[in-house]
């Protein structure tokens, strides 16, 4: 009991902390609160934005292109990371200066490998833009001013940074497993197929499974690096829904609106989050 | 075409003193960590000692609190920062750092705390110790690499951070990360400055990567600060 007691300070603040802001956004989502209104006062105007969520079709738009750009990306990222770490956990001790190598996007900051990707691919003095237009395969000049590509683009960039992280995720459950697991079956005269197939797949498959929840959420909510690479652009191509919200809280000023598409995406991500541990743990345990 | 040259590592960029910049992600980051993880330490060293029924969903909330939508934290901040005149301080940037890593070290020093038996510190006061003390000679002297683990995650995360740094901080208290746009406004993108900047900003995060490798290197199957690192 002493010890809840001496920890109750400490508990309160972390609680007021994460409490206030929350209910500050609650509370700003029922009013028409806007930094470019004049006098910067909100009215109570109780579910007007969150009628005005149902028949905004740009916000549709965004949710959708974000879920795609999230299955896409999670999808590329749990199969090459998973076979990277199989090549690397397979070659053992030898292998493990590049794992540093390949840990390194995946610590880099967000905004930096998207200022980073905007350097390569940029149509005036990217690298990249410029190796494919000297082959002649970008007709138009531009990687991240054409709609498809700019999309592509980000999905590679996405991959790049967080390949590495189901990557190492994977590779400490590889070398999690017991080495007398393999060898006595080996003894009993499995094969080496056989051996990935019935004792180190279902052993990791937990871990690649947390993995894709961890990185799916984390893709749904990705802000920093299509907001440098492409800024949302071409003709909204790549507006994910952060950068929906992020424009329409901090350009147009409409703080009350974005308070209401964030609370509803705070329900959604609560569902999603609890949805995605439940199925992924009843499929893969 | 390509030449190599030291001009882009210069004491000052568009009026903005390198030196300065890395002085201000150096209070935001180490403050900020050092305030998320003793509050998320006194709040995980609560929950290990009460009832483990509400702990079980601590890694939900959690998870769903780091992959909240970002506006969910930037809006009221924004909000709260922008009218208490709060907005454009180094205790603004401070807070909401703080208010975002606080998810992570209360579920890594929650984990951390619930590896050391409980009959240590029983042992402890047994032997005479008052409950105070035995938690610290017990329980939190042997976390006390978790904890620091914790604080370098968290040193790391705040200095990587990037859309709060940016909205909230002013000129004179701008960290270097949020600072880096700032080398590539359209027409006049100096990328030379941006690299060398770029490359300044990812030193504790190359100082994190070699961190972990030797962690690997040391124990291949050492979850916890790698799991850490992960969810961060």
């Amino acid at each position: 009991l002493h010890g809840i007691a001496s920890t109750l300070p400490a508990a309160l603040v972390a609680l007021v902390l994460g409490c206030l802001p929350f209910l500050v956004l609650v509370i700003l989502s029922f009013t028409n609160f806007s930094f470019s209104l004049p006098d910067r006062s909100g009215r109570w105007v109780g579910f007007d934005n969150y009628e005005r969520i149902l028949s905004d079709s740009e916000l549709g738009a965004a949710v959708l292109r974000t879920g795609l750009f999230a299955a896409i990306a999670v999808s590329i990222e749990a199969m090459l990371g998973t076979a990277l770490a199989f090549c690397v956990w397979l070659r053992g001790g030898r292998a493990k200066l590049c794992v540093l190598f390949l840990v390194l996007p995946c610590l880099l900051a967000p905004v930096t490998a998207g200022l980073l990707g905007r350097l390569l691919f940029h149509g005036d003095y990217g690298p990249i833009a410029y190796a494919l237009q000297r082959i002649g395969a970008l007709p138009g000049g531009t990687i991240l001013g054409d709609t498809t590509l700019a999309f592509t683009a980000l999905l590679l960039l996405d991959c790049w940074q967080w390949t590495p992280l189901v990557f190492l995720m994977v590779l400490v459950a590889l070398h999690s497993i017991p080495q007398g697991l393999i060898l006595s079956a080996r003894i009993d005269g499995a094969s080496t197929g056989r051996i990935l197939r019935s004792i180190v797949l279902p052993i990791i498959a937990p871990t690649i499974g947390l993995a894709a929840v961890i990185r799916f959420l984390d893709a749904m909510r990705e802000f920093e690096k299509v907001f440098y690479l492409t800024g949302g652009g071409p003709a909204s191509s790549t507006e994910v829904l952060a950068v929906y919200s992020h424009r329409i809280a901090f350009d147009h000023g409409n703080v009350a609106y974005a308070a209401a598409i964030a609370v509803v995406g705070l329900l959604g991500t609560l569902v999603l989050t609890r949805l995605l541990l439940t199925s992924a743990r009843r499929i893969l345990l | 075409m390509f030449r190599p040259t030291l001009e882009n590592i210069r004491a000052e960029y568009n009026g903005v003193a390198l030196a300065d910049l890395v002085r201000n992600s150096l209070i935001i980051a180490s403050v900020s960590a050092a305030l998320s993880t003793i509050i998320g330490a006194a709040a995980a060293y609560g929950i290990t000692r009460s009832s483990a029924r509400w702990a079980s969903n601590l890694f939900w909330l959690v998870l769903s609190s780091r992959m909240a939508p970002l506006t969910v934290f930037t809006v009221p901040l924004f909000f709260m920062f922008a009218y208490t005149g709060m907005r454009g301080t180094y205790a603004a940037v401070i807070l909401a750092h703080t208010v975002a890593n606080l998810s992570l070290s209360l579920w890594f020093l929650w984990r951390a705390f619930g590896r050391i038996p409980r009959s240590l510190e029983i042992a402890a006061q047994i032997d005479g110790a008052t409950p105070f003390r035995a938690a610290l000679s017990t329980t939190w002297r042997l976390s006390l690499p978790a904890i620091a683990t914790c604080y370098f995650l968290c040193f790391v995360l705040s200095w990587n951070e990037f859309t709060f740094a940016s909205l909230v901080s002013a000129a004179d208290t701008r960290p270097i990360t949020a600072s880096l746009p700032a080398f590539m406004a359209q027409g006049s993108s100096q990328w030379g400055a941006f690299a060398a900047v770029a490359s300044l900003s990812a030193f504790p995060t190359l100082i994190l990567a070699a961190l972990i490798v030797r962690l690997f290197r040391a124990n291949p199957a050492n979850h916890q600060s790698l799991e850490g690192a992960a969810i961060g």
